[in-house]
């Protein structure tokens, strides 16, 4: 048995816990060190904050009511999760890029940073969250009574509610205080609470440890493992038979919108996350959570029916179990865990809902007063500190009261599901917001208003019992006796769960409103400008904004606004960075249209979308949005996602063509300057010689007293000069035959190293006048090959003057090997000259390329070419070879026949 | 883990976006209605062997998807001017 005090001594060191994790947290986040707070386990279990008591002690409750019913609550969010890539992700994304505060920030801002838009969905928010935050209340409360007031034999009676009221306020105060301190310290620059996070994502694990161990008791201490309990009256508790109803997809789906539109996880997923690799592993982290806090539901609620008295209350079975068997640590870790779970919610909650109503309520009035007002009162921060402070305490205090006025409610699920209903009305807007680009602000307030209305007519209101605003004979027989309004069976639809026949008509009218209206009314400038952000968030930059929006404003009444919103110190940094994006020396940036854009994000992150445009305006002169520009950039990024597969591929198959294209292009400008190149490279070589023979001929005609021997002279020289030429133009006209395939051949079979021997010993003269040496390393084999004589000779003939030639080393040396390896006669001739520059090897046997010749000797590099050429002609080839460190080798190699005859005689004999 | 090539990383996208379809479906009647038999595995009910064991199975599909899923935008986003010379 525990006595009050321990319950008490307990809660509050547990309370005295958090703070300390929460206050380590915070400070270690500001000193920038908190990389565990950032990590992605920590954001996950802070998502955990969707357990609340309705999951901890109403689960239980829910599966000995409704059977398998409670686990939808668990399978829808696990659906959103594991589809996190397509939703979660753009929200997510869309929630970084705009600074956005809580999901009315969200909505308001993508229809046009419209004031009344999230003024409308700030309502909703606090009306459909009060219920919840009751019952949170209401749990922590029964659990305190249950184990305080009860014997065992007591279970079965509820205890009185009137000490509860008193204990319950306490609670809710203490809550606010703690929310107070961690939740509204500053005004984060993003809406970021660090400490909270950490203390929520501690409460996270206390509140599943604690589940799951009652459930390890209650499976192996009370029974005899899972079969066992199974064993036991499953059956009843299934009802499998008329369990999968409408019902049953109802409430996976509305589980599913309520992970996305709580305003308690919109705080959580996307205002706290700070990286999309957070969201990475909550994706499956997250329903592994789940799936860890549902699995001994149904194990604890077959157990508490077989094990407790009859009529116990099963919201209480996971204390009440261990309680029956006087497991006094288990119920205390029981307890902690409902009061974990209860405590996250209330606070994150409240923290989202302060958040809402101080930018969305409070700033919007404080802006309609005049402006001095705000000016005289100082700090639009403190303003806003104190207007959370005080929606903070206002929210729990709602709580109470809810809590006060419906205290005989017994099932803690029904409330649960109001809350979500209610929320799931931002659905509509939020997807078409995110998605549809005609979606406008017309079409999301009538839509919400609707929906929100019906919601309250058919769901909300008639879950008081006749106890508020609609009397018990109305909700029976309709409003005057109307039967076709009666709540709960709207319009004649009657046999629904009343549930799934709010959820239809709420749903339904206010996506046919949405719809409706958007495509009634035109949208405004700034909602086409902001749908298209929202819509294109993955295509478009947030910064592109400016490009739509002109204004102008002075750099320091911006300074003065942003002083007041962001502080002092802050608004210094977001100054002096811009103003040094700008490459500017000094505080002031320039205030462009850029400039004015990024400050009203910052202030955006601050105070709401809307109220951060409210204020840029007042102080902004000659805005005007350019439509043209926005139309401009909405066809480009929608013709961007028709085609972009096509334009892929296309642009991959122009990237190749273009690659060759320029590659056959270079070498065309390559081979033209070769020919410019040769023109006037032969036009100076047929110059030299004509105009010597002209010289000459020209002495000769007119000096008539010419001695015999000098004439002689002259007339020898016009001869040679004329033999030089005519070599010249045979050379071309060679060439030209020879390109054209007209040259003529004398083919016959012939011993290859004749002509080769020949060819050297005629190059022997030429090697004697420069001093160099031809060296023959063995004597050269014999084959038979196909060959013309005196072509092959001219092959050798040319490669070796040309090794003579170009040899500058002091001992210059050619040397020339033959070798027969298999059916080829392989020729090497290598010299220890200067070598061939590397970047003209690749050219030396193109036509016209006169590398070689732009050297002393002259010729006009035509050699090599037409060499190459024979070669090919002869069936064999004449190539460069790359490995000489030293000289230049060539190797010419020929297709040898077969053996020449004397040797195949010698080898006979 | 950075898949090798874009028509990958297409498929795990594709297939993310059928993951939550196809637990939905799993999960609707009339799908879930071929599992209310009464007839139990290893002691455990077959109706709720199955809502948890598609439960896990999601879960690991998710884990197994989560460090394959990346942006197209680094290989299949193409800026419309591809005329620019550089490219």
């Amino acid at each position: 048995m525990l006595s009050p005090n321990l319950i008490f001594l307990t809660s509050l060191a547990y309370v005295a816990l958090l703070f300390m994790v929460a206050f380590l947290g915070d400070r270690q986040a500001r000193s920038g060190k908190a990389s565990w707070i950032q990590s992605p386990v920590v954001y996950t279990l802070s998502i955990s904050v969707y357990c609340t008591s309705w999951t901890f002690y109403g689960a239980v409750g829910s599966a000995v009511r409704n059977g398998l019913e409670f686990a939808t609550i668990y399978l829808g969010p696990t659906l959103v999760f594991i589809g996190w890539w397509f939703l979660l992700r753009k929200l997510v994304r869309i929630g970084h890029m705009h600074r956005i505060t809580s999901i009315a920030d969200l909505i308001s801002s993508r229809y046009g940073k419209s004031t009344s838009l999230a003024v409308l969905v700030t309502l909703i928010a606090v009306i459909g969250t009060t219920p919840y935050i009751a019952l949170q209340l209401k749990a922590v409360t029964t659990s305190i009574q249950v184990i305080v007031a009860s014997d065992p034999g007591n279970l079965a009676n509820p205890p009185s509610s009137d000490p509860a009221n008193e204990m319950a306020f306490w609670i809710a105060a203490g809550m606010a205080l703690f929310t107070i301190i961690f939740g509204t310290r500053t005004i984060d620059a993003n809406e970021r609470h660090h400490g909270v996070v950490a203390a929520i994502a501690l409460e996270a694990l206390v509140k599943l440890f604690a589940l799951i161990a009652v459930g390890l008791f209650v499976v192996f201490a009370l029974a005899d493992g899972p079969a066992d309990i199974f064993s036991r009256d499953a059956a009843r508790i299934l009802q499998t038979e008329d369990m999968f109803d409408a019902r049953w997809i109802a409430l996976t789906f509305l589980s599913g919108i309520a992970i996305i539109c709580l305003p308690r996880q919109f705080q959580v997923t996307v205002v706290e996350n700070t990286g999309e690799d957070q969201l990475r592993m909550a994706s499956w982290l997250f329903p592994l959570y789940l799936l860890l806090m549902s699995l001994f539901v149904l194990p604890i609620a077959i157990g508490g029916l077989t094990v407790l008295p009859e009529g116990s209350n099963p919201d209480m079975f996971v204390l009440t179990l261990p309680m029956s068997v006087d497991q006094d640590f288990l119920v205390l870790l029981a307890f902690l865990g409902g009061f974990s779970s209860a405590t996250s919610m209330v606070i994150v909650a409240s923290i989202a809902l302060s958040t809402m109503i101080s930018n969305h309520i409070v700033m919007p009035i404080a802006l309609r007063t005049p402006w001095t007002s705000i000016e005289r009162s100082g700090d639009v921060r403190r303003l806003l500190l104190i207007s959370r402070r005080i929606s903070i305490g206002f929210i729990l205090l709602l709580g109470y009261l809810y809590f006060r006025l419906s205290g005989k409610s017994d099932a803690l699920a029904a409330i649960g599901l109001i809350a979500f209903a209610g929320v799931a009305q931002f659905l509509p807007s939020l997807l078409g917001g995110i998605y549809w680009k005609r979606a406008t602000a017309s079409g999301a307030k009538l839509g919400l208003l609707a929906g929100f209305l019906l919601w309250g007519y058919t769901l909300f209101l008639p879950s008081f019992e006749g106890d508020l605003l609609l009397s018990a004979s109305t909700i029976e027989h309709g409003p005057w006796g109307l039967e076709l309004f009666r709540p709960q069976a709207l319009f004649g639809l009657t046999g629904q769960d009343p549930l799934v026949h709010a959820l239809f008509w709420s749903l339904a009218t206010n996506t046919v409103l949405f719809i409706g209206g958007s495509l009634l009314f035109e949208p405004k400038p700034l909602e086409r400008l902001q749908g298209t952000l929202f819509v294109d968030v993955f295509r478009t930059p947030a910064g592109d904004e400016h490009r739509f929006i002109q204004r102008s404003a002075s750099a320091e009444d911006l300074f003065i606004l942003a002083q007041r919103i962001l502080g002092s110190n802050e608004a210094q940094r977001v100054f002096r960075e811009f103003a040094e994006g700008q490459g500017l020396e000094g505080d002031f940036p320039q205030p462009t249209d850029a400039f004015i854009a990024h400050l009203e994000r910052r202030l955006a992150g601050s105070i709401g979308a809307a109220s951060a445009r409210a204020m840029i305006s007042r102080i902004v002169s000659g805005e005007t949005i350019s439509l043209d520009e926005l139309m401009r950039i909405a066809d480009e990024t929608a013709q961007l996602m028709e085609y972009s597969q096509e334009v892929e591929k296309k642009s991959l198959e122009l990237e190749a063509t273009a690659r060759e294209l320029r590659r056959a292009n270079q070498r065309l400008t390559l081979l033209d300057a070769q020919k410019d190149d040769f023109l006037s490279q032969v036009s100076h070589e047929v110059r030299t010689p004509m105009t010597s023979i002209r010289s000459f001929s020209e002495i000769l005609l007119e000096t008539r007293d010419l001695s015999s021997p000098q004439s002689q002279r002259f007339l020898s020289i016009i001869h040679e000069e004329s033999l030089r030429l005519t070599r010249l133009l045979d050379e071309i006209l060679d060439m030209n035959l020879m390109d054209r395939g007209e040259a003529s051949w004398n083919l016959h079979e012939l011993d290859a190293a004749v002509p080769l021997i020949r060819a050297i010993e005629s190059c022997r003269g030429l090697a004697q006048s420069t001093g160099s040496a031809i060296l023959l390393d063995e004597p050269l084999p014999s084959a038979l090959v196909d060959a013309d004589p005196d072509r092959l000779q001219q092959v050798v003939i040319n490669i070796l003057t040309n090794a003579i030639k170009h040899n500058t080393s002091p001992k210059p040396e050619v040397r020339v090997s033959g070798k027969l390896i298999n059916d080829q006669y392989e020729i090497e001739i290598s010299d220890n000259g200067p070598g061939i520059p590397s970047h003209l090897r690749p050219f030396i046997f193109e036509k016209f390329q006169r590398g070689a010749a732009q050297s002393s000797t002259g010729g006009i590099g035509l050699g090599l070419a037409i060499s190459k050429e024979i070669m090919k002609r002869l069936g064999g080839t004449l190539a460069l070879i790359d490995d000489r460190r030293i000289g230049t080798c060539f190797r010419i190699t020929l297709p040898a026949k077969r053996v020449p005859p004397q040797q195949q005689e010698r080898e006979a004999g | 883990m950075r898949p090798a090539s874009p028509s990958t990383a297409a498929k795990f996208r594709d297939a993310a976006f059928l993951l939550p379809v196809a637990g939905f479906f799993l999960l609707l009647p009339p799908v879930i209605d071929l599992f209310t038999a009464r007839v139990s595995l290893f002691g455990i009910p077959l109706i709720v062997a199955y809502i948890f064991g598609l439960w896990s199975a999601l879960i690991a599909i998710a884990f197994w998807f989560s460090n394959r899923l990346h942006d197209p935008e680094t290989h299949a986003h193409v800026p419309p001017d591809t005329s620019s010379p550089g490219r």
